[in-house]
Formats: C-alpha cells, structure tokens, sequence
C-alpha cells in the first residue's frame, strides 16, 4: 500500500481473499473514503466475478460437448450396428426365401437317401451273397 | 525427493476442509446454526465481491452481504429451502437486495433494472452475466493453451461452488501452494487476455 492509494496487488488480494483480518480492514477502511481506490476495487471484483463466469461456462461448454461426442457415437454404434445387421438380414432372408422349410428336410431326404442306398447295396451285397452261397450248394 | 512429497502431499486439515463443506450444508438445511456460521464464514467474502463488482460500495456490500444470509436462513427455517448451492444462492439474494434496495434510493435504476429479471433466475451463474460471447471466446481460446491441470484447478476455483485453494488442492491432489500458484498464473493470463480486449 502507498501512502494515498492503494497498490493493484493489495487490491487484487483483497478480491482473492488473500488479506488477514487485519489487511482486509486496511483495504474496506481506505476505500470507504477513496473514489479512486473504490473504483479500481470494483474493476477487480469485476474480473475476479468475470473468471467465474468463464469457469462456469467453459465446464457447462465441455460438458455439452461431451454429451454431443457421447450422442454421436451412439449414432455411430447404432449406425453400424444397423448395418451389419442389414449386411446380414438380406442372405438370412435370401435362404429362407429360397426354402423356407425344405433344407432341412432336404438333407433329411437326402441323409435317408444315403442311407436308403446303403441299405439297398447292403440288402443287394446279402442277396448277391445268399445266391452264390445257393449256387455254391447247388 | 522427500522435500517434494511434502510440497505435493495434501495435510490432514487440507482433507477435514474438503469433507466439511457438504456436511455443513446438510447441517444448515436442518438448521444447524453453527453449520450456518461455517458456510457463512466461507462464503460471505463472494457475495460481498459479487456486489463490488456491481458497483455497490463496500460499506454497503457488506451489509447487503449480511443481510442476505439472514433471509436464507429465514427461508430455511420457514421451509422454504430445500437446496441450497453456494455460493451462487447467496449472490443471487444479495445482487436482489441491492437492486431492491437501489429502488428503494431512488438510484441506479438505469443500471439495475435489466440485471433484474436474471436476478430472479436461481440457476448458478445466471445471476452474473457480466461477460459477452466475444470476451468470453477470448477467455477460452487463453485457458485451451492452459494445460489440463491447470485449467482443472481454475474451473474448480472459480467454477460452480467455488472451492478454495485448499478443496481444490484435496482435490486434485496438489499442495495448497502449488494450487495459489496455477491459479494466479491462469488469472494473469486471463487478465492480460480480458483487459487487452477491452482495449
């Protein structure tokens, strides 16, 4: 402090709540009675309540830009889910349309049909077998 | 190595400090008058600042502060307070006191009158509007270059509750001094910032 004003960084400590007890009256005492000081005070406090205000709204401003990086890459997610599903929704359906209920009994014919053969090439092996078997005792 | 420990540790009453507050306020909406002294004695500093930034002289700041805090108290013991954020509520109360008691005077009408309707918006922050986009886009462009410590530590000392050094040092994990010390570089920058603007 200077004998008739008050120096910034007292000031500015003031605003910051820096200054003891004692300080501080120091500080209220001299600009109760001193425009000057009184003015540059209130600038002070102006900016000390100026980067309350830019902190406020810069958390407020990541945050909503967060929620709209989160929101976009839920889209994405979604996005992408919904085309992988289409992707693979077209040849599902594509099957289905072909032979909704045949393939499998398809292959069920056809395993029978193998087995049906086998058992036919079985049955034909014992005749051929019993016949030479026949021809033999003949 | 052990010199740096000690600089960086949070002490035990750094810790007590950070638990207290959210008790206090709890205590206070129960009506706990010591609770009310303890945020009080916190807060009352800001209020008192929030209006001499609105051109209210000190002797006058500090009454107004005072008698804000009295009709707080009131509302809680009436019921009427079912939250209470500070310091932002407490502002909000003073900065209508003010205004009130301006009308009252018969001065500053030009002045006051517009600032009076966001004055009854009880959203914190909504109360000190005092900066235009452009200003505030400079601020962001100065506290992007800050390095993301650095910016933590101003948004919790300046932003929202507004701890004090020692909360934010608890919570970010820094020594009390250390925290004194980013917070007034990001202020000169900003100020640098800001008041060149005004240029």
């Amino acid at each position: 402090m200077t004998g008739e004003h008050l120096v910034s960084s007292a000031l500015e400590a003031y605003v910051v709540g820096e200054l003891d007890a004692e300080m501080s009256a120091l500080v209220e005492s001299h600009v109760a009675v001193c425009t000057g000081c009184a003015g540059r005070l209130a600038g002070e406090a102006r900016l000390e309540v100026a980067f309350a205000e830019v902190a406020d709204r810069s958390v407020a401003h990541r945050e909503r830009s967060i929620t709209r990086r989160s929101s976009f890459a839920a889209g994405v997610a979604i996005a992408m889910a919904a085309s992988v599903m289409l992707f693979l929704a077209p040849r599902g359906r594509a099957d289905e349309t072909a032979s909704p209920a045949t393939a499998p009994s398809v292959a069920f014919e056809r395993h029978t049909l193998v087995e049906a053969d086998a058992s036919t090439a079985s049955a034909q092996i014992e005749g051929s077998r019993d016949a030479a078997m026949k021809l033999g005792r003949d | 190595m052990a010199s740096q420990a000690l600089f960086l540790a949070p002490v035990a009453s750094e810790l007590a400090s950070a638990a207290t507050s959210e008790e206090d306020t709890d205590r206070a909406l129960r009506g706990d008058m010591v609770a009310w002294n303890a945020l009080i004695a916190k807060y009352n500093h800001r209020v008192v600042v929030a209006l001499l930034a609105r051109g209210v002289a000190i002797d006058r700041a500090k009454d107004v502060a005072q008698d804000s805090w009295i009709r707080l108290i009131e509302q809680q013991r009436a019921g009427n307070l079912r939250e209470l954020k500070l310091p932002a509520l407490a502002v909000t109360q003073a900065i209508f006191l003010s205004i009130d008691a301006a009308r009252r005077d018969g001065r500053e009408r030009a002045t006051h009158d517009d600032e009076a309707e966001h004055v009854v918006d009880p959203c914190p922050g909504a109360d000190l509007r005092m900066m235009s986009e452009e200003r505030f886009a400079i601020a962001e462009r100065v506290l992007s270059k800050c390095a993301p410590s650095a910016r933590k530590v101003f948004d919790l000392a300046y932003g929202g509750e507004g701890l004090s050094h020692a909360d934010v040092a608890v919570r970010v994990g820094l020594s009390t001094q250390r925290v004194r010390q980013i917070v007034c570089e990001v202020r000169k920058l900003l100020r640098a910032a800001l008041e060149g603007g005004d240029r």
